[in-house]
């Protein structure tokens, strides 16, 4: 087994979906 | 329905009523750094834990600073997991030498279990190694459900505390969640199932030779069952048969105590190996309520008002007694289909009613009961099938899941999902008064009505507009097992369950696909995070608020009148929003069964 296009793939996206709910932290906190 | 039934369902009522003060008040001792009997065991492990990590336990956060440390934690849990389900195949205990799980599942998994949702597009024995088992899967059992009640408590902090900036330390928080609460109760919860005969091993399967050889189709590789040329099934006779088994007690307390609900076998707890007697029934059960009941005890307590506390334990109560009752009444009625020769009455040889997809050990009683309590909760484990129900009685635990998993609830999350009820209510009962809504001592202001709305228009987002693509294309229809309405229910039912973080599956829907992987596992991370980040945000702002004393105008919480206004709401915001896609599912179906047209 080697890793793949396929699981960089998934672990990207999996990093973007945590950065952006770090940024709808951000965004709560900025309408308060 | 019988006398029995309803004394079962009774006496397990009351062990969580008898349960709710005493687990209360110690997780309110746990949380507000007071002692335990545990600290002489505990506290130099924790101590020990902070020194390796380097946590400082007296710095207080913000409810930013508490998020993103949650999140950051969160993705890396979920990275590692994704990781070892992938290289498996080169990790230790794997006696049956189990290859890498495939790409989207693996995310898919792994969302699933950092979420608290344990939703499996997988069978456990067939797919995940023992040491995926215990140290990817159990581990995440302990840390998501952690992560719930640190999160329940941080919300509970900021309605108690006044003018203050921070709401608790997330690191401090997660590790007393598992050391205190989780791993003691589990380790006397797993010698209990062992006492029952949950097995716990670490052996390679057991090859077993039938008394009688059967015949099944032969499956092709690319697991379509074979035919010959003339189109006629090819068979095989199988004479032997694997008995799967492995560390499985060991992962099924904290699947029910930890509401988590991802079992060690496919078929969870209906499996005997997980669940083989009626009193491993009902301590499972028990489990799935014990820590979400003592929240609301905990609630009062550390709010300085303990009667709110039991308003909202009654709250919860009702909601569930009408859940069971609508459950447990239509798996009773049995199927009107069936002529009149077959007999579904209760008799002394057999439960009457609708047994298909139940186990005979558990009869219609203790599936409803159960099939309530796992949804009521975010738990998911089951040992029936929904898919089986009546279509009223299947609608029971879409519905509860619909309700966002309040009625008791997931660890923490049942709590902090039924906070933000609250704050709508007495925002909506301040709106009648013509006052300033208050709660417990707090203004609820346009802040928290923004983040409140913010919380619950998410969950139905997520879930209406997945299960709204899956309807309109292939990707998605090809899944359906069951046409009509009841193949509607199938789609709805995966994604609400997978919004709330539930995981029960209503089956008759194949869902490891690549579609359903990873639309299941964004709807998973969404249904947690987007809906966690504006709560901690209310949190944060009760903290910082003034404390306001009660005046006439104040809306009391501590009373029936406000009970009933809470049910309402929920049934209200939760219920109606569903209620277009309901009426497309069970209800038509429903309908149609009366009118003798099944799916």
């Amino acid at each position: 087994m080697e890793l793949t296009m396929q699981d960089l793939i998934y672990i990207a996206i999996t990093v973007l979906f945590f950065a952006l709910s770090l940024a709808y932290v951000r965004f709560c906190d900025r309408i308060g | 329905m019988t006398i029995n039934g309803w004394v079962q369902i009774g006496l397990f009522l009351l062990l969580i009523l008898l349960v709710t003060k005493p687990m209360g008040i110690f997780m309110a001792r746990v949380f507000s750094r007071e002692r335990t009997f545990l600290d002489p065991v505990m506290r130099p492990i924790e101590r020990l834990i902070y020194r390796l990590t380097g946590v400082d336990e007296e710095h207080e956060m913000r409810w930013t600073e508490y998020a993103a440390a949650m999140l950051l934690f969160s993705l890396v849990s979920m990275a590692v997991l994704y990781g070892m389900q992938r290289l498996q195949g080169f990790l230790p205990f794997n006696p049956q030498k189990l290859g890498a799980v495939p790409q989207a599942l693996a995310f898919n998994t792994a969302a699933s279990f950092t979420t608290n949702t344990n939703w499996q597009n997988y069978s456990g024995e067939v797919v995940m190694s023992y040491f995926t088992q215990m140290t990817g899967l159990a581990y995440h059992n302990f840390v998501s459900a952690a992560v719930g009640i640190a999160l329940a408590i941080a919300f509970i902090r900021g309605i108690a505390r006044r003018e203050m900036q921070t709401i608790g330390n997330f690191w401090v928080d997660m590790v007393r969640s598992c050391l205190w609460v989780l791993l003691p109760f589990c380790i006397v919860g797993a010698l209990v199932l062992v006492s029952q005969g949950v097995v716990q091993n670490l052996r390679p399967y057991d090859t077993a030779t039938l008394a009688e050889p059967q015949q099944v189709q032969h499956v092709n590789p690319d697991g379509k069952a074979a035919v010959d040329a003339n189109g006629k099934p090819v068979m095989d006779t199988v004479t032997t048969q694997s008995i799967a088994q492995g560390p499985v007690a060991s992962q099924e307390f904290i699947k029910e105590f930890g509401t988590n609900g991802g079992g060690f076998f496919n078929a969870n707890s209906a499996h005997p190996f997980e669940n083989p007697t009626p009193f491993s029934n009902l301590v499972e059960l028990f489990a799935i309520f014990a820590v979400s009941a003592g929240l609301t005890y905990a609630l009062g307590r550390m709010t300085g008002s303990q009667a709110h506390g039991w308003a909202v334990w009654a709250a919860m109560a009702i909601l569930f007694v009408a859940g069971v009752t609508v459950a447990y009444w239509a798996e009773a009625q049995g199927n009107p289909l069936f002529p009149a020769a077959v007999n579904q009455h209760h008799t002394a040889s057999q439960p009457g009613g609708n047994m298909e997809g139940k186990e005979v050990r558990f009869g219609i009683t203790n599936t409803a009961l159960w099939a309530t309590v796992t949804t009521d909760a975010s738990c998911g484990a089951i040992n029936g099938w929904h898919d089986s129900f009546t279509p009223l009685g299947g609608m029971v635990p879409l519905v509860n899941i619909m309700l966002s998993e309040v009625i008791f609830g997931g660890v923490g999350a049942g709590m902090y999902g039924m906070l933000i009820y609250i704050v709508l209510a007495v925002f909506i009962a301040g709106l009648m008064v013509g006052r300033t809504p208050e709660y417990l001592g707090k203004k609820i202001e346009a802040y928290d009505v923004k983040m409140a709305v913010l919380v619950v228009l998410v969950f139905p987002l997520v879930i209406l507009t997945f299960a709204a693509i899956s309807t309109l294309y292939t990707f998605g229809t090809s899944s359906i097992l069951n046409p009509g309405p009841h193949g509607l229910s199938e789609i709805l039912y995966s994604y609400t369950s997978q919004a709330g973080n539930n995981g029960s599956a209503f089956a008759g829907l194949s869902t490891n696909t690549p579609w359903y992987n990873v639309s299941g596992g964004f709807t998973m991370l969404i249904g947690r995070f987007l809906m966690i980040i504006p709560m901690l945000g209310i949190a944060g702002s009760l903290a910082r608020k003034k404390y306001v004393p009660p005046s006439l105008g104040t809306f009391p919480v501590t009373t029936p009148l406000f009970t009933v206004l809470l049910i309402g709401v929920i049934l209200i915001v939760g219920a109606l929003t569903f209620f277009p896609a309901l009426s497309l599912g069970p209800i038509l179906e429903h309908l149609l069964m009366g009118a003798g047209k099944t799916f």
